[in-house]
């Protein structure tokens, strides 16, 4: 079997053209949303290969297996543990730590969702959170829509604190090497600012003029959250394999092992655990369930790009942006990495970040050599990460955490609208990343 | 070849007992539910124009938080297990009370599937099968009848 090992374009064309013609075209179907993402995003793909802008090989050169395996082991991870009924535990519990006062749940419920999507990703957050507030709100009789607004917010506040949190910061660790001691380091101080400022903004927008009568509170304070924990076998065993996984992450450098070893190694250990035991049939049944479970869109949609990407930088467009950004900041470095932070916030509110993100990765990369080595650019990694992840609140369509909150509201009656959503929404987002430029200005630059 | 009137749904047809009217309220629609121990009611205009069926699975679940009564294929987790909340009859009747004056068309399960009375009795008895308990039947967007369950086991048991 002979393998293309140099690729010979297609009719003589210029391949920096030709690259970027199929980048556009796949980012703008993308953007369409005509077509589901993983289809246009494997059709770009493809089209690299064919009209011989990379070979097969280079493709699959292009396609980051650490960041896949991360992304797969996380949701495989995540999807045995949220059946075990441990975040309805939590949201229950910290409602009635404030004695189901509408206000007091308003601020706990925004803390635990943001604690949560630290640790796990934000879609798989809410659709846990939501639908226990729903059952608080309904019971005080209190309008859900503040509630919910707020933990779309914190979802995204949260998932910047950690290299697992949100997609963008899966894409920049994994990508770049950072450990999930540098995401926490250097990102969690200023995460938790936002949140503050989160938490007290929504109190003064809304939380300060909720009611609810003792009767309705009494109603919540019967609540029992024991009887949430659907699986206290599995639990004990999602907690154990959980805290293996953090710990893994948070010694990876002295083990030696990248963060895509340390997914999947938790996934396998958590489902040799969980099938233990089991008859052969029971296995591969649970098993399946648990694979079906993955985001395949989300996988496939990874893989198509990092190969669009590969054609992209292979061609020399990449460089070629780097070189023009760097004219345009005037090679200033502190310039260059509030750029790179205010342009990506304002964009992941209007687009999808993770193209943003996975296009950017490989342009500040090769600014490498004009800022003194791979090292040098640390600080506009955390400006990229900051920017992409908290400017997902800007819009309801800035990341899908927003989209499936809207989607259960719209599904019980409670209407999301885009103006109305980005109204409170987009300003709020801005003071966020104006307190992160404040916090990298002061101690990255 | 006209197949035989034996192996279609008209030779185990019945009248249902009772026929609501889309703007019936909905608690009569349960009070009568109740009184004729059915499963679910049809739904049609004063002219028999077939408007839907109302199953006694809807009313259960019109008493319980509307989030729990979600069926949600894409995202299975957002099926809460509503096991940790503790309320009691009155709460449940309040439910039921903010709905009560609801005309019952605003309560069709748009999914009951629906039967000419020239299908075969074996797509009726797929249908039981898969847990329906009544079935419509329906001639020119007329309601003319219903297949239950018992009218096919009422044969069955040669009772009838």
């Amino acid at each position: 079997m002979m393998h293309a090992t140099t690729s010979t374009v297609l009719f003589g064309l210029d391949p920096l053209w030709l690259s970027t013609v199929v980048m556009i075209v796949t980012y703008g179907v993308i953007i369409s949303e005509r077509l589901n993402r993983s289809i246009i995003a494997l059709l770009g793909a493809m089209l690299m290969i064919m009209f011989g802008l990379l070979t097969q090989e280079q493709a699959v050169a292009g396609i980051d297996f650490n960041t896949i395996g991360l992304l797969v082991g996380m949701m495989i991870i995540v999807s045995i543990t949220r059946k075990c009924g441990i975040f309805e535990y939590l949201a229950i519990w910290s409602a009635k730590l404030v004695k189901a006062s509408p206000a007091g749940i308003l601020a706990m419920l925004a803390a635990v969702t943001a604690v949560v999507s630290a640790l796990l990703d934000n879609v798989t957050t809410v659709l846990l959170v939501v639908p226990v507030t729903l059952i608080i709100t309904e019971a005080l009789k209190v309008n859900p829509y503040p509630f919910l607004f707020s933990q779309i917010l914190a979802s995204n506040i949260g998932g910047t604190a950690t290299l697992i949190g949100d997609p963008p910061n899966i894409l920049i660790g994994g990508q770049v090497g950072l450990t999930f001691n540098d995401f926490v380091l250097n990102l969690a101080p200023v995460v938790v600012v936002i949140l503050v400022v989160h938490v007290v903004s929504m109190h003064l927008i809304w939380g300060r003029r909720l009611r609810a009568s003792p009767e309705l509170r009494a109603r919540v304070m019967q609540f029992d959250e024991r009887q949430a924990i659907s699986d206290p076998r599995l639990l004990r065993l999602a907690t154990l394999v959980l805290a293996l996984v953090m710990s893994a992450f948070v010694m990876a450098r002295t083990l030696g092992l990248d963060s895509g070893t340390i997914g999947i190694a938790g996934a396998a250990l958590l489902l040799m655990l969980d099938n233990l035991g089991k008859s052969a049939e029971e296995q591969s049944a649970a098993v399946v369930k648990v694979f079906n479970e993955v985001e395949w869109i989300t996988i496939f949609f990874f893989v198509g790009l990092f190969i669009v990407i590969a054609g992209v930088e292979h061609a020399g467009l990449l460089q070629l942006l780097a070189d023009r950004l760097l004219a345009a900041t005037g090679g200033d470095f502190t310039r260059t990495g509030m750029s790179v932070l205010w342009a990506s916030a304002v964009l992941s509110a209007i687009v999808d970040n993770i193209p943003f993100v996975a296009t950017m990765i490989p342009l500040i990369k090769s600014m490498a050599p004009a800022f003194g080595g791979s090292d040098a650019l640390v600080p506009l990694w955390w400006c990229l990460s900051l920017g992409a992840c908290l400017g997902g609140n800007g819009t309801l369509i800035g990341a899908s955490a927003n989209l499936t909150v809207a989607g259960i509201a719209e599904r019980n009656g409670i209407p999301f609208h885009f103006a109305r959503y980005t109204m409170i929404a987009f300003p709020l987002m801005l003071g966020h990343v104006a307190i992160a430029c404040l916090y990298v200005g002061w101690r990255f630059f | 070849m006209k197949p035989d009137a034996d192996n279609l749904c008209r030779s185990v047809m019945s009248q249902p007992p009772v026929v609501l009217k889309p703007t019936d309220p909905l608690l009569a629609a349960l009070q009568a539910m109740v009184h004729h121990r059915l499963p679910a009611l049809p739904v049609a205009e004063d002219d028999g124009h077939y408007v839907g069926m109302l199953p006694r699975s809807r009313l259960i679940a019109l008493a319980m938080p509307r989030v729990l009564r979600l069926e949600d294929a894409q995202h299975p987790l957002s099926r809460l297990q509503g096991s940790f909340m503790q309320d009691t009859l009155a709460n449940l009747q309040e439910r039921i009370d903010a709905v009560a004056d609801d005309p019952v068309s605003r309560h069709i399960d748009p999914e009951v599937p629906v039967i000419g009375p020239d299908s075969t009795l074996m797509n009726a008895m797929l249908y039981l099968h898969r847990q329906r308990n009544i079935l419509p039947v329906v001639e020119h967007r007329q309601l003319i009848g219903i297949v239950s369950v018992w009218d096919v086991l009422a044969r069955l048991g040669r009772m009838r």
